[in-house]
């Protein structure tokens, strides 16, 4: 019970952590936490639905969103983002909510308020038995794409040239302008990357819940927690404290009660704001004025 | 190789250039002295595309680079390493080097000169897999001038590399800097420390406010009175 109840963790937790990475993806490049990250996978969560619903498989569904949602991040940042991203921190701040407000109605306006069932790439096909627990198939699914996409990640930001630019322009835009990196063409990779992981997170969690317009808030807040457990600045911390994060909160929900899920997230978020502000991978910053 | 003509360049509403007009010869190295806030620096980001000249003329090889955008004139064969170093401080030091290369998609070639990089500074090799942040000043000076090498300028302009570190570890950069000159790099200098400055130059400027107030051969800037008086402290 306890076993299979980790395990499960490990599976939501390792969609937190994707969802997380998307975060400090944009938190290290333009400097700010995407509040419409959630609303932006939501925006592709009903883009999949109606492919499927037109026809398409799940996984044929699921290479078209990406594709979409890499579209979607992109036009965030060439139209949106970029205009505004010279400016206070704060202005920053307040664009992403607004997209998120947008996105969120433009949502309900197009698909509707009534929450929908999302099909699961797997019909039928009996809980497995492995080593004395029982795991659902569509946890495995979830742990092989997720793992599949942080080893996908970690050697694009280690090994390719523009993987590394993406981490210098990160770092110190001046300094990579002088070394002849693309500073803006790296930032608009950055949103359409960061899209794509909140895609990948949304469609995998979502045949696991109803699909509405505030689908995602949930995964969004549990992601946020990760992020700052981890440190906001700190891939690997994301990544840790995403499974953390889906452990615990699994066994809060299994020996606690399942109301208590959301709270203890924000319990999260405050207690290690208060003892460890920059989070257990992360690294205190100076903000210079 | 590099000229300015007549530049004027503004920050909002303050002027800081004033009719700056320079050249740097091929092969030469050429130094810029000047006071601190006398527009060395400004002076460099507009010949590297990152202030935009109000008036004038930036001219690589007799083609004006002056509109171009900075990584455009990096491709073209300008590499500015920065004031400060500003080096990649969780990118491994073969990871910043690799930046550095970042305009020259790779290949055998800049492997070749990733090794005389090291002939140049070996230190640099035994912390190949190290974070550049973790490097003393010195070293940072070092894997900062080794990043503008491999972008295999025609002109590489240094600013200010003798900040902020010991007097050895100055002249041993500038040991470097004058190997790598002798080595066919063009090099145009910003110095605040004019003593060693002119020990490597060929021909220099002094900058006062904006405006170039003195120049000529090193020799000659070395003997100036003016130049004595307010520069090399004697």
């Amino acid at each position: 019970m306890l076993l299979e109840q980790v395990v499960s963790g490990l599976a939501s937790g390792s969609l937190y952590g994707l969802f997380a990475l998307a975060l400090v993806m944009i938190y290290r490049g333009t400097d700010v936490v995407n509040f419409a990250q959630g609303e932006m996978a939501m925006i592709t969560v009903f883009v999949a639905l109606t492919l499927m619903k037109a026809g398409l498989s799940f996984w044929a569904a699921f290479g078209c969103t990406l594709v979409f949602a890499a579209l979607l991040g992109a036009v965030a940042e060439r139209f949106i983002i970029r205009y505004v991203s010279q400016g206070a921190v704060l202005n920053l701040v307040i664009v992403t909510v607004g997209m998120f407000t947008v996105c969120n109605s433009l949502a309900g306006w197009i698909w509707g308020y009534i929450p929908e069932p999302f099909p699961t790439p797997l019909e039928g096909g009996a809980p497995l038995r492995l080593g004395g627990i029982v795991v659902t198939r569509y946890t495995l699914v979830i742990l092989a794409v997720a793992v599949t996409i942080m080893v996908l990640l970690y050697t694009f930001f280690t090994f390719t040239t523009v993987g590394i630019a993406m981490r210098a322009v990160a770092q110190n835009r001046t300094a990579s302008r002088l070394m002849g990196i693309p500073v803006n063409r790296m930032l608009l990779l950055s949103w359409a990357l960061s899209s794509v992981l909140g895609a990948v997170a949304g469609v995998l969690v979502a045949p696991l819940t109803y699909v509405d317009p505030n689908a995602m808030s949930g995964l969004l807040v549990y992601a946020f927690a990760s992020a700052v457990l981890g440190g906001l600045d700190s891939p690997v911390g994301a990544v840790i404290g995403g499974l953390l994060v889906g452990v615990v909160e699994n066994l809060a929900g299994a020996y606690l009660g399942s109301e208590l899920k959301l709270s203890f997230a924000f319990a999260l978020i405050v207690g290690v704001l208060v003892i460890r502000p920059a989070g257990l991978f992360g690294h205190a910053r100076l903000k210079k004025v | 190789m590099l000229e300015l003509n007549g530049i004027d360049a503004a920050y909002g509403p303050r002027q800081v250039l004033h009719g700056v007009s320079l050249s740097v010869a091929k092969g030469q190295v050429v130094t810029l002295l000047g006071a601190n806030g006398a527009g060395k620096t400004t002076t460099l980001r507009t010949i590297s595309g990152l202030v935009a000249p109000a008036r004038g003329a930036v001219l690589l090889e007799g083609r004006p680079i002056h509109r171009l955008s900075a990584e455009r004139i990096v491709s073209l064969g300008i590499a500015q390493v920065p004031e400060g170093r500003q080096i990649f401080p969780t990118l491994t030091v073969r990871e910043n080097l690799r930046m550095g290369g970042y305009t020259r998609r790779g290949g055998a070639e800049l492997e070749r000169d990733v090794g005389r990089v090291f002939e140049y500074f070996p230190i640099l090799r035994e912390r190949q897999r190290q974070l550049g942040g973790t490097l003393s000043g010195g070293e940072q000076q070092m894997l900062a001038i080794a990043r503008g090498f491999l972008a295999r300028p025609k002109v590489l302009l240094l600013d200010e590399p003798s900040h902020g570190l010991a007097p050895l570890i100055v002249r041993e950069i500038f040991r470097i800097i004058k190997a790598i000159n002798e080595a066919g790099m063009t090099i145009f200098l910003v110095e605040q420390d004019a003593g060693i400055a002119l020990s490597v130059a060929h021909h220099g400027y002094v900058m006062e406010t904006g405006r170039l107030v003195l120049e000529g051969p090193a020799a000659s800037l070395r003997a100036n009175d003016a130049v004595r008086r307010s520069y090399l402290g004697i």
